[in-house]
Protein backbone atom coordinates (compact mmCIF):
# COMPACT_ATOMS: atom_id res chain seq x y z
CA UNK A 1 0.00 0.00 0.00
CA UNK A 2 3.11 2.48 0.91
CA UNK A 3 5.21 1.26 -2.00
CA UNK A 4 1.69 2.32 -4.60
CA UNK A 5 1.70 5.84 -2.59
CA UNK A 6 5.30 6.00 -2.66
CA UNK A 7 5.59 5.44 -6.18
CA UNK A 8 2.29 7.56 -8.01
CA UNK A 9 3.94 10.30 -5.41
CA UNK A 10 7.53 9.93 -6.87
CA UNK A 11 6.44 9.62 -10.79
CA UNK A 12 4.10 12.99 -9.80
CA UNK A 13 7.50 14.80 -7.94
CA UNK A 14 9.76 13.61 -10.77
CA UNK A 15 7.55 14.93 -13.75
CA UNK A 16 7.34 18.79 -12.88
CA UNK A 17 9.69 21.30 -13.60
CA UNK A 18 10.80 22.62 -10.50
CA UNK A 19 12.08 19.15 -9.93
CA UNK A 20 14.32 19.75 -12.91
CA UNK A 21 15.77 22.80 -11.19
CA UNK A 22 16.32 21.40 -8.27
CA UNK A 23 18.40 18.70 -10.03
CA UNK A 24 20.69 21.08 -11.54
CA UNK A 25 20.87 23.28 -8.43
CA UNK A 26 22.26 19.69 -7.36
CA UNK A 27 25.14 19.84 -9.58
CA UNK A 28 26.16 23.12 -8.54
CA UNK A 29 28.22 22.55 -5.76
CA UNK A 30 30.12 19.47 -7.59
CA UNK A 31 30.83 22.36 -10.59
CA UNK A 32 32.36 24.62 -8.04
CA UNK A 33 34.53 22.00 -7.01
CA UNK A 34 35.73 21.37 -10.26
CA UNK A 35 36.42 24.91 -10.74
CA UNK A 36 38.22 25.28 -7.82
CA UNK A 37 40.41 22.12 -8.41
CA UNK A 38 40.73 22.98 -12.32
CA UNK A 39 41.95 26.66 -10.87
CA UNK A 40 45.44 24.41 -9.46
CA UNK A 41 44.58 26.21 -6.03
CA UNK A 42 46.48 23.13 -3.34
CA UNK A 43 47.05 23.03 0.15
CA UNK A 44 45.15 24.51 3.58
CA UNK A 45 43.37 27.05 1.17
CA UNK A 46 41.78 24.24 -0.70
CA UNK A 47 41.15 22.88 2.70
CA UNK A 48 38.78 25.91 3.85
CA UNK A 49 37.41 26.42 0.44
CA UNK A 50 35.98 22.64 1.04
CA UNK A 51 34.68 23.61 4.14
CA UNK A 52 33.13 26.67 2.67
CA UNK A 53 31.61 24.32 -0.60
CA UNK A 54 30.07 21.69 2.04
CA UNK A 55 28.98 24.58 4.71
CA UNK A 56 27.21 27.18 2.97
CA UNK A 57 26.66 25.59 -0.49
CA UNK A 58 25.70 22.12 0.49
CA UNK A 59 23.87 22.25 3.93
CA UNK A 60 23.27 25.86 4.34
CA UNK A 61 21.74 26.43 1.00
CA UNK A 62 20.93 23.33 -1.76
CA UNK A 63 19.55 21.16 1.06
CA UNK A 64 17.20 23.27 2.82
CA UNK A 65 16.01 24.49 -1.13
CA UNK A 66 15.94 20.78 -2.14
CA UNK A 67 13.76 19.89 1.04
CA UNK A 68 11.47 22.65 0.70
CA UNK A 69 10.47 21.82 -2.63
CA UNK A 70 9.88 18.02 -2.29
CA UNK A 71 8.90 18.03 1.13
CA UNK A 72 6.33 20.91 0.38
CA UNK A 73 4.99 19.57 -2.68
CA UNK A 74 5.01 15.67 -2.09
CA UNK A 75 1.38 15.72 -0.13
CA UNK A 76 0.58 19.74 -0.47
CA UNK A 77 0.78 20.17 -4.24
CA UNK A 78 -1.99 17.17 -4.50
CA UNK A 79 -4.02 18.92 -1.95
CA UNK A 80 -3.72 22.71 -4.00
CA UNK A 81 -4.68 21.09 -7.38
CA UNK A 82 -7.19 18.18 -6.18
CA UNK A 83 -5.70 14.89 -6.36
CA UNK A 84 -4.81 14.07 -2.98
CA UNK A 85 -9.18 13.41 -2.89
CA UNK A 86 -8.66 10.29 -4.94
CA UNK A 87 -5.99 9.18 -1.46
CA UNK A 88 -8.22 10.59 0.83
CA UNK A 89 -11.15 8.24 0.06
CA UNK A 90 -9.76 4.76 -0.18
CA UNK A 91 -10.02 2.34 3.35
CA UNK A 92 -6.10 3.36 4.16
CA UNK A 93 -4.87 4.72 7.72
CA UNK A 94 -4.22 8.55 7.23
CA UNK A 95 -0.48 7.85 8.84
CA UNK A 96 0.16 5.29 6.24
CA UNK A 97 -0.07 8.13 3.34
CA UNK A 98 1.71 10.25 5.33
CA UNK A 99 4.34 7.33 6.12
CA UNK A 100 4.77 7.08 2.23
CA UNK A 101 4.60 10.40 1.49
CA UNK A 102 7.99 10.97 4.16
CA UNK A 103 9.40 7.95 2.57
CA UNK A 104 9.23 9.94 -0.98
CA UNK A 105 9.80 13.20 0.46
CA UNK A 106 12.57 12.47 2.31
CA UNK A 107 14.43 9.68 0.15
CA UNK A 108 14.83 11.93 -2.83
CA UNK A 109 16.33 14.77 -0.52
CA UNK A 110 18.69 12.65 0.18
CA UNK A 111 18.83 10.96 -3.07
CA UNK A 112 19.68 14.24 -4.12
CA UNK A 113 22.00 16.62 -1.77
CA UNK A 114 24.25 13.30 0.08
CA UNK A 115 25.93 12.55 -3.28
CA UNK A 116 26.47 15.82 -4.00
CA UNK A 117 27.87 16.16 -0.52
CA UNK A 118 29.94 13.50 -1.43
CA UNK A 119 31.52 14.31 -4.28
CA UNK A 120 31.95 17.76 -4.29
CA UNK A 121 34.00 16.96 -0.57
CA UNK A 122 36.13 14.39 -2.05
CA UNK A 123 36.83 16.50 -5.26
CA UNK A 124 38.22 19.48 -3.07
CA UNK A 125 39.40 17.46 -0.11
CA UNK A 126 41.18 14.07 -1.09
CA UNK A 127 44.70 16.04 -0.38
CA UNK A 128 43.98 16.23 3.18
CA UNK A 129 42.46 13.18 5.58
CA UNK A 130 41.42 10.80 3.31
CA UNK A 131 37.24 10.27 2.47
CA UNK A 132 36.45 10.79 6.19
CA UNK A 133 35.72 14.52 5.42
CA UNK A 134 33.08 13.80 1.96
CA UNK A 135 31.84 11.07 3.98
CA UNK A 136 30.97 12.63 7.47
CA UNK A 137 29.60 15.47 4.89
CA UNK A 138 26.91 13.20 2.49
CA UNK A 139 25.48 11.14 6.13
CA UNK A 140 25.25 14.49 8.00
CA UNK A 141 23.13 15.88 4.63
CA UNK A 142 21.09 12.64 4.82
CA UNK A 143 20.35 13.23 8.59
CA UNK A 144 19.61 17.09 7.33
CA UNK A 145 17.25 16.26 4.51
CA UNK A 146 15.20 13.71 6.69
CA UNK A 147 14.50 16.19 8.93
CA UNK A 148 14.40 19.24 6.68
CA UNK A 149 12.02 17.16 4.50
CA UNK A 150 9.68 15.74 7.38
CA UNK A 151 9.40 19.45 8.83
CA UNK A 152 8.64 20.99 5.45
CA UNK A 153 6.17 18.28 4.77
CA UNK A 154 4.16 18.62 8.20
CA UNK A 155 4.31 22.27 7.12
CA UNK A 156 2.22 22.00 4.00
CA UNK A 157 -0.38 20.10 6.18
CA UNK A 158 -0.58 22.88 8.59
CA UNK A 159 -0.49 26.06 6.43
CA UNK A 160 -1.19 26.32 2.31
CA UNK A 161 1.26 29.06 2.31
CA UNK A 162 3.71 26.11 3.17
CA UNK A 163 6.77 27.61 0.48
CA UNK A 164 6.68 30.89 1.25
CA UNK A 165 6.69 30.31 4.83
CA UNK A 166 9.22 27.47 4.52
CA UNK A 167 11.85 30.09 2.62
CA UNK A 168 11.62 32.57 5.30
CA UNK A 169 12.51 29.87 7.83
CA UNK A 170 15.36 28.87 5.63
CA UNK A 171 16.19 32.37 5.20
CA UNK A 172 15.68 33.88 8.84
CA UNK A 173 15.60 31.38 11.19
CA UNK A 174 18.82 28.94 9.62
CA UNK A 175 20.39 31.67 7.98
CA UNK A 176 20.79 34.11 10.44
CA UNK A 177 19.56 33.69 13.77
CA UNK A 178 19.94 30.04 14.46
CA UNK A 179 23.62 30.58 14.43
CA UNK A 180 23.86 34.13 16.42
CA UNK A 181 23.57 32.36 19.84
CA UNK A 182 24.50 29.32 21.70
CA UNK A 183 20.92 28.19 22.82
CA UNK A 184 19.31 28.77 19.25
CA UNK A 185 21.89 26.09 17.82
CA UNK A 186 19.32 23.13 19.53
CA UNK A 187 16.64 24.60 17.71
CA UNK A 188 18.28 24.21 13.46
CA UNK A 189 18.21 21.42 11.51
CA UNK A 190 21.67 23.48 9.68
CA UNK A 191 23.17 22.72 13.26
CA UNK A 192 22.09 18.96 13.16
CA UNK A 193 23.75 18.03 9.63
CA UNK A 194 26.70 20.38 10.91
CA UNK A 195 27.08 18.68 14.14
CA UNK A 196 26.71 14.66 12.52
CA UNK A 197 29.21 15.62 9.82
CA UNK A 198 31.53 16.87 12.12
CA UNK A 199 31.39 13.82 14.38
CA UNK A 200 31.70 11.19 11.89
CA UNK A 201 34.47 13.42 9.98
CA UNK A 202 36.43 13.02 13.17
CA UNK A 203 36.83 16.44 13.50
CA UNK A 204 34.71 17.58 16.25
CA UNK A 205 34.37 21.37 16.72
CA UNK A 206 33.62 23.43 19.96
CA UNK A 207 31.56 25.38 17.88
CA UNK A 208 29.25 22.80 16.88
CA UNK A 209 26.99 20.11 18.22
CA UNK A 210 28.20 16.93 19.40
CA UNK A 211 26.92 14.25 17.01
CA UNK A 212 25.07 12.07 19.77
CA UNK A 213 23.09 15.18 20.42
CA UNK A 214 22.60 16.40 16.92
CA UNK A 215 21.25 13.00 16.20
CA UNK A 216 18.99 12.79 19.31
CA UNK A 217 17.69 16.31 18.30
CA UNK A 218 17.55 15.61 14.86
CA UNK A 219 15.37 12.57 15.76
CA UNK A 220 13.31 14.54 18.05
CA UNK A 221 12.32 16.85 15.11
CA UNK A 222 11.76 13.93 12.85
CA UNK A 223 9.49 12.43 15.54
CA UNK A 224 7.53 15.63 16.79
CA UNK A 225 7.12 16.56 12.83
CA UNK A 226 6.12 12.92 11.72
CA UNK A 227 3.08 13.03 14.99
CA UNK A 228 2.14 16.52 13.54
CA UNK A 229 1.65 15.95 10.00
CA UNK A 230 -0.43 12.85 10.89
CA UNK A 231 -2.53 14.48 13.29
CA UNK A 232 -3.19 17.09 10.66
CA UNK A 233 -4.13 14.74 7.95
CA UNK A 234 -6.18 12.18 10.65
CA UNK A 235 -8.34 15.58 10.81
CA UNK A 236 -7.87 16.99 7.49
CA UNK A 237 -11.12 18.48 6.00
CA UNK A 238 -11.90 19.11 2.14
CA UNK A 239 -13.17 22.77 2.08
CA UNK A 240 -16.02 23.78 0.37
CA UNK A 241 -16.11 24.00 -3.75
CA UNK A 242 -19.83 24.20 -4.09
CA UNK B 1 -9.04 22.22 -2.45
CA UNK B 2 -8.67 24.28 0.90
CA UNK B 3 -8.53 21.89 4.13
CA UNK B 4 -8.19 22.71 7.61
CA UNK B 5 -8.50 20.64 10.25
CA UNK B 6 -11.35 19.79 12.90
CA UNK B 7 -11.61 19.85 16.43
CA UNK B 8 -12.33 17.40 18.54
CA UNK B 9 -16.24 17.77 19.16
CA UNK B 10 -18.17 14.69 19.61
CA UNK B 11 -20.17 13.65 16.56
CA UNK B 12 -23.31 14.79 17.98
CA UNK B 13 -24.29 17.41 20.62
CA UNK B 14 -25.32 21.19 20.30
CA UNK B 15 -23.11 24.25 20.28
CA UNK B 16 -21.91 25.03 24.08
CA UNK B 17 -24.87 26.81 25.78
CA UNK B 18 -27.22 26.05 24.37
CA UNK B 19 -28.96 23.46 26.86
CA UNK B 20 -27.69 19.98 27.89
CA UNK B 21 -27.44 17.65 24.62
CA UNK B 22 -30.16 15.67 23.52
CA UNK B 23 -30.63 11.22 23.44
CA UNK B 24 -29.31 10.97 20.51
CA UNK B 25 -32.27 8.73 18.93
CA UNK B 26 -31.36 5.42 17.18
CA UNK B 27 -30.27 5.31 13.64
CA UNK B 28 -33.22 4.31 11.28
CA UNK B 29 -32.80 1.03 10.21
CA UNK B 30 -31.69 -0.54 7.19
CA UNK B 31 -30.82 3.23 5.91
CA UNK B 32 -28.05 3.07 3.69
CA UNK B 33 -27.18 6.71 4.54
CA UNK B 34 -28.61 8.88 6.92
CA UNK B 35 -28.58 12.39 7.83
CA UNK B 36 -30.13 13.62 10.95
CA UNK B 37 -30.50 17.26 12.01
CA UNK B 38 -26.83 17.79 9.85
CA UNK B 39 -25.27 21.25 9.87
CA UNK B 40 -21.94 22.32 8.65
CA UNK B 41 -20.63 26.03 9.69
CA UNK B 42 -17.37 27.54 8.86
CA UNK B 43 -17.03 30.16 11.44
CA UNK B 44 -20.20 32.85 11.19
CA UNK B 45 -21.48 31.20 7.63
CA UNK B 46 -23.63 28.32 7.54
CA UNK B 47 -23.17 26.23 4.64
CA UNK B 48 -25.36 23.10 5.72
CA UNK B 49 -28.14 23.88 8.00
CA UNK B 50 -30.09 21.10 10.07
CA UNK B 51 -30.26 18.74 7.31
CA UNK B 52 -32.51 15.41 7.37
CA UNK B 53 -33.09 12.53 5.32
CA UNK B 54 -32.17 8.83 4.23
CA UNK B 55 -31.58 7.47 1.56
CA UNK B 56 -32.46 3.98 -0.38
CA UNK B 57 -30.80 1.92 -3.18
CA UNK B 58 -31.78 4.04 -6.64
CA UNK B 59 -31.09 7.43 -8.11
CA UNK B 60 -31.39 10.55 -6.20
CA UNK B 61 -30.78 14.07 -7.08
CA UNK B 62 -29.12 16.43 -5.23
CA UNK B 63 -30.74 20.05 -6.74
CA UNK B 64 -30.03 23.34 -5.68
CA UNK B 65 -28.39 26.33 -7.25
CA UNK B 66 -24.87 27.24 -6.60
CA UNK B 67 -23.35 27.88 -3.53
CA UNK B 68 -26.52 26.35 -1.96
CA UNK B 69 -24.19 23.18 0.02
CA UNK B 70 -24.60 20.38 -2.28
CA UNK B 71 -21.21 20.07 -2.21
CA UNK B 72 -20.94 19.94 1.47
CA UNK B 73 -23.45 17.58 1.67
CA UNK B 74 -21.68 15.51 -0.44
CA UNK B 75 -18.59 15.95 1.50
CA UNK B 76 -20.14 15.37 4.88
CA UNK B 77 -21.40 11.88 3.46
CA UNK B 78 -17.87 10.90 2.17
CA UNK B 79 -16.49 11.31 5.85
CA UNK B 80 -14.79 14.42 4.08
CA UNK B 81 -15.98 16.83 6.60
CA UNK B 82 -16.76 16.62 9.74
CA UNK B 83 -20.65 17.74 10.99
CA UNK B 84 -20.04 20.82 13.15
CA UNK B 85 -24.30 19.73 14.45
CA UNK B 86 -25.92 16.17 14.15
CA UNK B 87 -25.37 12.75 12.43
CA UNK B 88 -23.92 12.17 9.41
CA UNK B 89 -24.48 8.00 9.11
CA UNK B 90 -23.10 5.54 6.35
CA UNK B 91 -25.00 2.36 7.15
CA UNK B 92 -25.30 3.65 10.62
CA UNK B 93 -21.77 4.06 11.23
CA UNK B 94 -20.64 7.73 11.50
CA UNK B 95 -18.88 8.56 7.96
CA UNK B 96 -16.48 11.25 9.49
CA UNK B 97 -12.76 9.99 10.26
CA UNK B 98 -13.94 6.55 9.57
CA UNK B 99 -11.59 4.89 6.50
CA UNK B 100 -13.41 2.06 6.48
CA UNK B 101 -16.45 3.56 4.99
CA UNK B 102 -14.56 3.63 1.80
CA UNK B 103 -15.06 0.06 0.83
CA UNK B 104 -18.99 0.52 0.40
CA UNK B 105 -18.37 4.98 -1.12
CA UNK B 106 -17.19 5.49 -4.08
CA UNK B 107 -16.49 9.50 -4.78
CA UNK B 108 -16.74 11.27 -8.06
CA UNK B 109 -15.71 14.41 -6.71
CA UNK B 110 -16.44 17.92 -8.78
CA UNK B 111 -13.20 18.75 -9.26
CA UNK B 112 -10.50 17.46 -11.53
CA UNK B 113 -8.66 14.83 -9.40
CA UNK B 114 -6.73 12.58 -11.32
CA UNK B 115 -2.82 12.83 -12.00
CA UNK B 116 -2.70 13.74 -16.01
CA UNK B 117 0.36 11.74 -16.33
CA UNK B 118 -1.60 8.97 -15.74
CA UNK B 119 -3.50 6.75 -18.01
CA UNK B 120 -7.18 5.95 -17.40
CA UNK B 121 -6.61 2.49 -17.06
CA UNK B 122 -3.52 3.04 -14.43
CA UNK B 123 -5.75 5.52 -12.84
CA UNK B 124 -8.38 2.91 -12.77
CA UNK B 125 -5.84 0.40 -11.09
CA UNK B 126 -4.12 2.37 -8.64
CA UNK B 127 -7.38 3.13 -7.07
CA UNK B 128 -7.91 -0.80 -7.45
CA UNK B 129 -4.31 -1.04 -5.39
CA UNK B 130 -5.22 1.39 -2.87
CA UNK B 131 -8.90 -0.17 -2.23
CA UNK B 132 -6.98 -3.67 -1.54
CA UNK B 133 -8.33 -5.38 -3.82
CA UNK B 134 -7.10 -8.89 -4.60
CA UNK B 135 -7.26 -8.78 -8.61
CA UNK B 136 -6.78 -4.89 -9.07
CA UNK B 137 -5.56 -5.54 -13.07
CA UNK B 138 -9.51 -7.33 -13.67
CA UNK B 139 -11.38 -4.59 -11.35
CA UNK B 140 -9.43 -2.35 -13.37
CA UNK B 141 -10.16 -3.73 -16.95
CA UNK B 142 -14.02 -3.99 -15.61
CA UNK B 143 -14.40 -0.21 -14.29
CA UNK B 144 -12.55 1.14 -17.45
CA UNK B 145 -15.39 -1.31 -19.74
CA UNK B 146 -17.81 -0.17 -17.54
CA UNK B 147 -17.66 3.70 -18.52
CA UNK B 148 -16.45 2.81 -21.97
CA UNK B 149 -13.49 4.03 -21.87
CA UNK B 150 -11.48 0.64 -23.54
CA UNK B 151 -10.09 2.74 -26.57
CA UNK B 152 -8.35 5.02 -24.70
CA UNK B 153 -7.18 3.66 -21.43
CA UNK B 154 -3.84 3.87 -22.41
CA UNK B 155 -3.76 7.32 -23.06
CA UNK B 156 -2.58 9.67 -20.32
CA UNK B 157 -5.57 11.30 -18.71
CA UNK B 158 -4.66 14.87 -19.69
CA UNK B 159 -5.05 13.81 -23.42
CA UNK B 160 -8.66 13.10 -22.72
CA UNK B 161 -11.53 15.51 -23.25
CA UNK B 162 -13.45 16.74 -20.24
CA UNK B 163 -16.00 14.02 -20.16
CA UNK B 164 -13.67 11.18 -20.90
CA UNK B 165 -11.90 12.55 -17.75
CA UNK B 166 -15.20 12.56 -15.83
CA UNK B 167 -15.72 9.19 -16.88
CA UNK B 168 -12.24 8.18 -15.82
CA UNK B 169 -13.03 9.79 -12.75
CA UNK B 170 -15.83 7.47 -12.38
CA UNK B 171 -13.79 4.46 -13.36
CA UNK B 172 -11.89 4.63 -10.31
CA UNK B 173 -14.89 5.31 -7.90
CA UNK B 174 -16.03 2.28 -9.27
CA UNK B 175 -13.24 0.04 -9.72
CA UNK B 176 -14.44 -1.34 -5.97
CA UNK B 177 -18.20 -2.22 -6.54
CA UNK B 178 -19.47 0.16 -3.98
CA UNK B 179 -22.73 -0.15 -3.09
CA UNK B 180 -23.55 3.75 -2.54
CA UNK B 181 -21.91 6.41 -5.48
CA UNK B 182 -21.69 10.22 -4.47
CA UNK B 183 -21.06 12.32 -7.71
CA UNK B 184 -20.72 15.95 -7.80
CA UNK B 185 -21.70 17.58 -10.74
CA UNK B 186 -21.11 14.73 -13.10
CA UNK B 187 -22.53 16.39 -16.16
CA UNK B 188 -20.85 19.71 -15.82
CA UNK B 189 -18.89 20.52 -19.02
CA UNK B 190 -20.16 17.25 -21.10
CA UNK B 191 -22.08 17.70 -24.42
CA UNK B 192 -25.00 15.69 -24.61
CA UNK B 193 -24.37 12.98 -26.10
CA UNK B 194 -21.84 12.45 -23.16
CA UNK B 195 -24.40 13.71 -20.75
CA UNK B 196 -26.44 11.13 -22.37
CA UNK B 197 -24.05 7.74 -21.86
CA UNK B 198 -23.78 9.31 -18.43
CA UNK B 199 -26.98 9.42 -17.35
CA UNK B 200 -27.63 5.47 -19.08
CA UNK B 201 -24.85 4.16 -17.15
CA UNK B 202 -25.87 5.90 -13.48
CA UNK B 203 -29.41 4.16 -14.32
CA UNK B 204 -27.94 1.24 -15.22
CA UNK B 205 -25.80 0.89 -12.07
CA UNK B 206 -28.94 2.00 -10.17
CA UNK B 207 -30.71 -0.67 -11.53
CA UNK B 208 -28.10 -2.97 -10.00
CA UNK B 209 -29.22 -1.88 -6.37
CA UNK B 210 -26.84 0.58 -5.67
CA UNK B 211 -27.34 4.04 -3.94
CA UNK B 212 -26.55 6.48 -6.16
CA UNK B 213 -26.75 10.62 -5.20
CA UNK B 214 -25.92 12.90 -7.45
CA UNK B 215 -25.47 16.79 -7.53
CA UNK B 216 -26.90 19.65 -9.93
CA UNK B 217 -27.81 22.78 -10.74
CA UNK B 218 -29.74 21.81 -13.79
CA UNK B 219 -33.63 21.21 -13.38
CA UNK B 220 -33.66 19.20 -16.33
CA UNK B 221 -30.67 16.87 -15.38
CA UNK B 222 -32.38 15.53 -12.52
CA UNK B 223 -35.65 15.54 -13.94
CA UNK B 224 -33.93 13.36 -16.49
CA UNK B 225 -32.85 10.94 -14.03
CA UNK B 226 -33.47 10.76 -10.81
CA UNK B 227 -36.54 9.30 -9.36
CA UNK B 228 -36.25 11.38 -5.99
CA UNK B 229 -34.95 14.29 -5.19
CA UNK B 230 -33.48 16.55 -2.60
CA UNK B 231 -33.85 20.57 -3.17
CA UNK B 232 -31.01 22.65 -0.98
CA UNK B 233 -31.78 26.30 -0.84
CA UNK B 234 -29.02 28.56 1.33
CA UNK B 235 -27.96 25.54 3.20
CA UNK B 236 -31.35 23.93 4.35
CA UNK B 237 -33.62 21.15 2.53
CA UNK B 238 -36.44 22.99 0.60
CA UNK B 239 -38.16 19.89 -0.28
CA UNK B 240 -37.74 16.05 -0.79
CA UNK B 241 -39.49 13.09 -2.44
CA UNK B 242 -40.89 12.41 -6.06
CA UNK B 243 -39.54 14.75 -8.31
CA UNK B 244 -43.23 14.70 -10.70
CA UNK B 245 -44.54 15.97 -7.23
CA UNK B 246 -42.40 18.56 -6.47
CA UNK B 247 -41.81 19.77 -10.52
CA UNK B 248 -45.58 19.73 -10.33
CA UNK B 249 -45.26 22.66 -7.56
CA UNK B 250 -42.38 24.26 -9.18
CA UNK B 251 -44.84 24.57 -12.50
CA UNK B 252 -48.16 25.64 -10.68
CA UNK B 253 -46.14 28.53 -8.65
CA UNK B 254 -47.25 32.14 -9.81
CA UNK B 255 -45.30 32.84 -12.66
CA UNK B 256 -44.47 36.30 -14.01
CA UNK B 257 -43.78 37.49 -17.98
CA UNK B 258 -43.00 40.38 -19.61
CA UNK B 259 -44.26 41.24 -22.75
CA UNK B 260 -43.20 43.32 -26.29
CA UNK B 261 -46.17 43.22 -28.31
CA UNK B 262 -47.30 45.65 -31.26
CA UNK B 263 -49.85 47.37 -28.71
CA UNK B 264 -49.27 46.64 -25.47
CA UNK B 265 -52.46 48.54 -23.87
CA UNK B 266 -54.92 46.42 -26.02
CA UNK B 267 -53.18 43.19 -24.78
CA UNK B 268 -53.12 44.04 -21.72
CA UNK B 269 -57.45 44.90 -21.78
CA UNK B 270 -57.43 41.45 -23.96
CA UNK B 271 -55.54 39.63 -20.75
CA UNK B 272 -57.15 40.75 -18.01
CA UNK B 273 -60.17 39.22 -18.90
CA UNK B 274 -58.81 35.15 -19.02
CA UNK B 275 -59.08 33.04 -16.29
CA UNK B 276 -55.31 32.48 -16.02
CA UNK B 277 -54.40 35.72 -15.54
CA UNK B 278 -54.95 37.61 -11.57
CA UNK B 279 -52.45 40.49 -12.24
CA UNK B 280 -51.76 42.54 -15.59
CA UNK B 281 -49.71 45.72 -15.05
CA UNK B 282 -48.70 48.28 -17.52
CA UNK B 283 -45.14 50.61 -16.44
CA UNK B 284 -42.18 52.07 -17.97
CA UNK B 285 -43.56 51.16 -21.40
CA UNK B 286 -43.61 47.57 -20.34
CA UNK B 287 -46.46 45.03 -20.20
CA UNK B 288 -46.10 42.60 -16.85
CA UNK B 289 -48.52 40.08 -16.48
CA UNK B 290 -48.85 37.85 -13.89
CA UNK B 291 -50.18 33.98 -13.92
CA UNK B 292 -50.84 30.95 -11.85
CA UNK B 293 -51.20 28.79 -14.48
CA UNK B 294 -48.23 28.72 -16.42
CA UNK B 295 -49.42 25.92 -18.85
CA UNK B 296 -52.92 27.08 -19.43
CA UNK B 297 -51.36 30.90 -19.87
CA UNK B 298 -48.99 30.04 -22.39
CA UNK B 299 -51.38 28.37 -24.44
CA UNK B 300 -53.74 31.32 -24.70
CA UNK B 301 -51.51 33.94 -24.99
CA UNK B 302 -50.94 32.94 -28.76
CA UNK B 303 -54.97 32.75 -29.53
CA UNK B 304 -55.38 36.00 -27.48
CA UNK B 305 -53.26 37.68 -29.72
CA UNK B 306 -54.45 36.26 -32.92
CA UNK B 307 -58.17 37.47 -32.41
CA UNK B 308 -56.87 40.72 -31.14
CA UNK B 309 -54.61 41.46 -34.32
CA UNK B 310 -51.59 41.70 -32.28
CA UNK B 311 -48.14 40.79 -32.38
CA UNK B 312 -45.97 39.69 -29.88
CA UNK B 313 -42.19 40.83 -30.30
CA UNK B 314 -41.23 39.30 -27.50
CA UNK B 315 -42.32 37.34 -24.08
CA UNK B 316 -39.90 37.11 -21.07
CA UNK B 317 -40.04 34.92 -17.76
CA UNK B 318 -38.90 37.44 -15.60
CA UNK B 319 -38.72 34.93 -12.62
CA UNK B 320 -37.18 32.00 -13.98
CA UNK B 321 -33.98 31.54 -12.70
CA UNK B 322 -33.80 28.46 -10.21
CA UNK B 323 -32.78 30.90 -7.32
CA UNK B 324 -36.52 32.15 -7.65
CA UNK B 325 -38.13 28.49 -8.20
CA UNK B 326 -36.47 27.30 -5.46
CA UNK B 327 -37.32 30.21 -2.99
CA UNK B 328 -40.94 29.64 -3.97
CA UNK B 329 -39.96 26.54 -2.57
CA UNK B 330 -38.91 27.15 0.47
CA UNK B 331 -41.89 29.87 0.99
CA UNK B 332 -44.21 26.90 0.78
Amino acid sequence: MIATIAAVTIRSLLGRRRSLLIGLLALLPIVVALLVRVSGRVGPGLDEIGAIVLDRLVVTTLLPLVALVFGTTAIGAEIDDGTALYLLVKPIARWRIVAAKLLVATGLTAALTAPTAFVAGAILLTDGPGLAVPLGAAVGTAAGAVAYATIFLALSLVTSRALPVGLVYILVWEGILAGLFEGTRVLSVRQYALGISAAIAGRPDPNLLDGATALLLAALAVGLATLVAIRRLTTFEVGETD
Amino acid sequence: MTGRPASDRPLWGRAAGSGPPPEPRPLTPGAAVELRGASRWYGNVVAVNDISFTLAPGVTGLLGPNGAGKSTILHLLAGLLRPSDGIVAIRGVPAWRNPALYREIGLVPERESVHSFLSGHEFALLNARLQGLRDPEAAARRAIETVGLTEAADRPVGTYSKGMRQRAKIAGALVHDPAILLLDEPFNGMDPRQRLHMMELLGRMAAEGRVILFSSHILEEVERLAQNVLVIVSGRLAAAGDFREIRRLMTDRPHTFTIRSSDDRRLAAALVGHPSVFGVELTGGRLAVRTSDFAGFTRALPTIARSGALSILELRPTDEDLESVFGYLVRR
